[in-house]
């Protein structure tokens, strides 16, 4: 179809005009890349799923209203972390409500997928990761794991680079901090 | 830590996309997109409407029908636009014509910049505009009554751009209410072809109802219903008695109905016949005396969708309880207000529900209001109902925002219901949400355990659910089953005075708790039945005599319905063979007569531990054949099971037509005070036309 091989930018243009097809297409194009922030931001398949779905309905309901000042992606990155910070909350007032239950606090945990074998110590950085503010886990996620610059990763968070840069210091410190208080324990 | 050290993340990666997910999430969005842009557009209509009836006298249009004018939608007006506007040159056509038709679509399309004006676009077209003249600016007829205001929206017009065949964008000029915002809009694909017929006098103007766009069914991947199979044919032989636990929900119904009027047919899980046959109200006979809450009524009659068996029809109509009589009550209203209520069919008709039912409270029956979103909150600490202006205040101040945290609120709720617990009244939680609940423990069962143990210390829970998209139909089931209460689904104000105005008492009241019901039958008689519904409300036969076994409620004037299909000895219906080493007496036909059955009911009065138990033989003299005309609240119910299981996609109603449904229950519609059964005749036609 021709739609297949329009610019994000004309898709959206017409998807935010009422075009089915082009916001299908738009859709179609972008999931693997919603699934894939849903997993490294979730852990688990299951919440990747659900905050992948959420997501697209999200731009379904938002669309029309996207301003197109920042790239596509830029703002889908936005919306997909946003729905996964929501999806987090509800899971960790689910989690309180377990460990008052289990009295045994519930911990963040990778689920890798099958196949790799050898990520032990990636996933075991990113439960520490988990424990960072959010502002910093969300730098340090789209600097290192989705691999992006910092330029790229600023227009995301909407700050300025240097807030990038002093984010990421601020998180070494406290993952070196949670990593020894781990080793410690 | 080093840099090196967090570069390891990036090994950190997503399994593959399950192909499954992939296409519930498309669906889903675009569910969502159709709906996004129905809403712009069905704003801007409204807005349109008022408008159109405002401007028409000095328009002057003649023949212009106000039904049709209640039917224009933007689709419509674009379609219309697009015929009059941009396909045949203005130029051609006589200018009377030009003048009456852009007179008309001056004020639609200048409601809709205007209207869409605060909805932020950006990507203003950039191709060359097309200049449109849109108003013949020599014809003056229409122009000089047009109102004052509308001259400098038309500015706005002359710049329209006309860019595809189903796109338009109008881009407004600097001087225009729209201050160079871009507007876009497009139909969707379906609605292209739109017709607006234009008689050369300009006197006829007719917008054709078919020209919206056909339903398309959506899928509503977001809810979740129990899953459950219909029950099946039992053989007499094998398993004569049949036992299960009364339902007053009603929930199922107006889910359906507003399914149908969305223009879909409803996923088959979402269809509880049961709860549909129990919407209604029926005028089964009462007992004699106020002692007994209430009576079942029996009657046989011919099954209409298959010649070879009977039904059964078992009828049941509580007591309804004066106002004065009524037990004082200690109602806690919790009160979903999350960010996903804030829409017009959720939290604003959620508030008007409930001030509709502060008015069958007497005056020292107490209110407490507890909100839940991100954290729960006591709105309104025990009230008494005559101070009325403090509860509607608190209620009007209510507003939607958050994440939902429910389990908080429903711990907070009980614990105002206990604080205030009226001994021999009635302590109830009322729960209204749109479904998104989270539970907040580790799985519903727990939440079912505290409610169900709050049950056990008088403290019952009704749920009230509102909207569409992602109602947890399940969970409040659960909710609802295990705290003595209905689940009722409110999508209209109308639903809303039926079930806490009109029938508050049984809302609100219990009459008789865990009311059971068990049916033996005799095989020499009957060789198959079949229990109408009620799949997920059935108990083991051990049950019926065991008072610690929860079942369901009747409230203050409820009427409860429960059909069985029989079919007779040597009935060529009979599905199951005889058994070869079964009774080999019984398997000779008798007469489908005498004594078919025994009933069985078991109930408690509300607070009591010990059950009462009503028995009576069930003859096929209560057969309307031998005690005369069927009666209409019988057949009504019957129609509604019908229905119900059509919808089902319940095999024995294959050949049973949709159209026949709607002619019995027409037949049987009675009084219908209410017009809740008309409604329903059209709802059955509804779910015909969207079938073929």
């Amino acid at each position: 179809m021709m739609a297949e091989n329009d610019s994000d930018k004309a898709l959206v243009t017409r998807a935010v005009g009422g075009d089915r097809v082009a916001f299908s297409a738009l859709l179609s194009r972008h999931y693997d890349m919603i699934f894939r922030v849903a997993w490294k931001w979730s852990g688990n398949r299951d919440d990747a799923e659900d905050i992948a779905q959420d997501v697209c309905v999200r731009l379904g309901r938002v669309l029309p209203g996207y301003k197109g000042q920042a790239s596509f992606t830029t703002w889908l990155y936005r919306v997909a972390m946003n729905a996964a910070h929501d999806h987090s909350r509800k899971r960790q007032s689910h989690n309180r409500k377990l460990e008052d239950w289990s009295n045994e606090p519930s911990r963040p945990q990778f689920q890798a997928p099958s196949g790799q074998g050898d990520e032990d110590a990636a996933a075991e950085l990113w439960a520490a990761v988990q424990h960072l503010p959010p502002r910093q886990r969300d730098t340090v996620m789209l600097v290192f794991s989705e691999g992006l610059s910092h330029g790229e990763t600023a227009k995301i968070l909407g700050c300025a680079e240097g807030t990038v840069a002093s984010n990421i210091h601020d998180a070494k410190k406290q993952l070196k901090r949670l990593l020894v208080q781990e080793a410690g324990v | 830590m080093t840099k090196d050290d967090l570069e390891i993340l990036a090994r950190i990666n997503a399994g593959p996309v399950r192909e499954e997910a992939r296409e519930k999430a498309l669906n889903a969005a675009m569910v969502a997109f159709d709906a996004t842009m129905e809403e712009q557009q069905n704003s801007a209509a409204m807005q349109a409407e008022v408008d159109i009836d405002d401007q028409k006298n000095n328009l002057q249009t003649q023949g212009l029908k106000s039904t049709t004018r209640r039917t224009f939608t933007i689709n419509q007006m674009w379609s219309d636009f697009m015929n009059s506007t941009l396909k045949p040159a203005w130029s051609a056509r006589p200018s009377t014509l030009a003048t009456i038709s852009g007179a008309l679509v001056l004020p639609l399309v200048a409601v809709v910049a205007i209207n869409v004006a605060d909805i932020p676009f950006s990507n203003p077209p950039e191709r060359s505009v097309v200049q449109h003249q849109a108003m013949n600016p020599s014809s003056n007829d229409a122009e000089t009554s047009v109102q004052p205001g509308l001259a400098e929206v038309k500015e706005s017009l002359l710049n329209s751009t006309a860019e595809t065949r189903q796109g338009i964008a109008a881009s407004s000029s600097e001087r225009t209410a729209t201050r160079g915002k871009a507007l876009r809009l497009a139909p969707r694909t379906q609605s292209s072809g739109g017709m607006l017929s234009l008689s050369s006098k300009g006197a006829g103007i007719r917008a054709l109802d078919s020209i919206r766009p056909l339903p398309v069914p959506i899928v509503q991947d977001r809810e979740r219903y129990p899953q459950f199979a219909d029950n099946g044919v039992t053989a007499v032989a094998t398993s004569p008695v049949s036992t299960f636990s009364i339902d007053v929900d009603t929930a199922s119904y107006a889910r359906v109905r507003a399914m149908l009027n969305s223009g879909n047919l409803p996923p088959k899980d979402m269809v509880r016949v049961e709860e549909m046959i129990n919407y209604f109200d029926y005028s089964y006979p009462l007992p004699a005396s106020r002692s007994q809450p209430f009576k079942p009524t029996v009657s046989i009659m011919p099954t209409p969708w298959n010649e070879h068996t009977h039904l059964m029809h078992i009828g049941i109509k509580g007591f309804d309880i004066v106002q004065q009589t009524q037990p004082k009550a200690n109602l806690v209203f919790l009160l979903d207000v999350s960010g996903s209520m804030n829409q017009p069919d959720k939290l604003p008709l959620l508030i008007k529900s409930f001030r509709l039912l502060l008015q069958k409270l007497n005056p020292e029956d107490t209110v407490s209001i507890v909100t839940y979103a991100g954290r729960s909150a006591t709105v309104l600490d025990s009230t008494q109902a005559s101070d009325r202006s403090a509860i509607i205040g608190a209620l009007d101040n209510l507003k939607a925002g958050g994440s939902t945290a429910g389990a908080q609120g429903i711990e907070q709720a009980y614990r105002l219901a206990e604080k205030n617990f009226v001994k021999d009244g009635v302590n109830r939680v009322m729960l209204a949400t749109d479904g998104d609940f989270n539970v907040g423990m580790s799985d519903p069962g727990q939440l079912k355990d505290f409610i169900a143990n709050k049950r056990k210390k008088g403290i019952y829970l009704s749920v009230f659910g509102f909207g569409q998209g992602n109602y947890n139909d399940t969970l409040m089931q659960t909710l609802a089953q295990n705290g003595n209460g209905q689940a009722v689904y409110i999508d209209t104000l109308a639903e809303a005075q039926k079930s806490l105005v009109e029938e508050s008492g049984g809302t609100v009241f219990p009459i008789a708790t865990d009311v059971k019901i068990q049916v033996e039958f005799d095989p020499s008689k009957v060789s198959e039945y079949r229990l109408i519904g009620y799949e997920t409300r059935a108990l083991k036969r051990q049950d019926f005599n065991n008072d610690k076994v929860d079942a369901g409620d009747i409230g203050a004037g409820h009427a409860v319905t429960a059909i069985y299909e029989l079919t007779p000895v040597g009935s060529p219906a009979v599905l199951n063979s005889p058994l070869r080493y079964g009774d080999a007496k019984v398997v000779k036909p008798t007469e489908f007569d005498g004594e078919l059955a025994y009933l069985k009911m078991r109930y408690k009065l509300p607070g009591q531990s010990k059950s009462i138990l009503l028995e009576q033989p069930v003859t096929v003299d209560q057969s309307p054949r031998k005690s005369g005309a069927l009666s209409e609240d019988a057949g009504f119910a019957v129609a509604v099971s019908a229905f119900g299981q059509k919808l089902r996609g319940n095999p024995a109603l294959q050949d049973y037509s949709y159209a026949q449904i709607a002619k019995m229950a027409l037949a049987n519609r009675g009084e219908d005070r209410f017009g809740y059964r008309s409604a329903f005749v059209q709802l059955v036609r509804m779910a015909g036309s969207l079938t073929k």
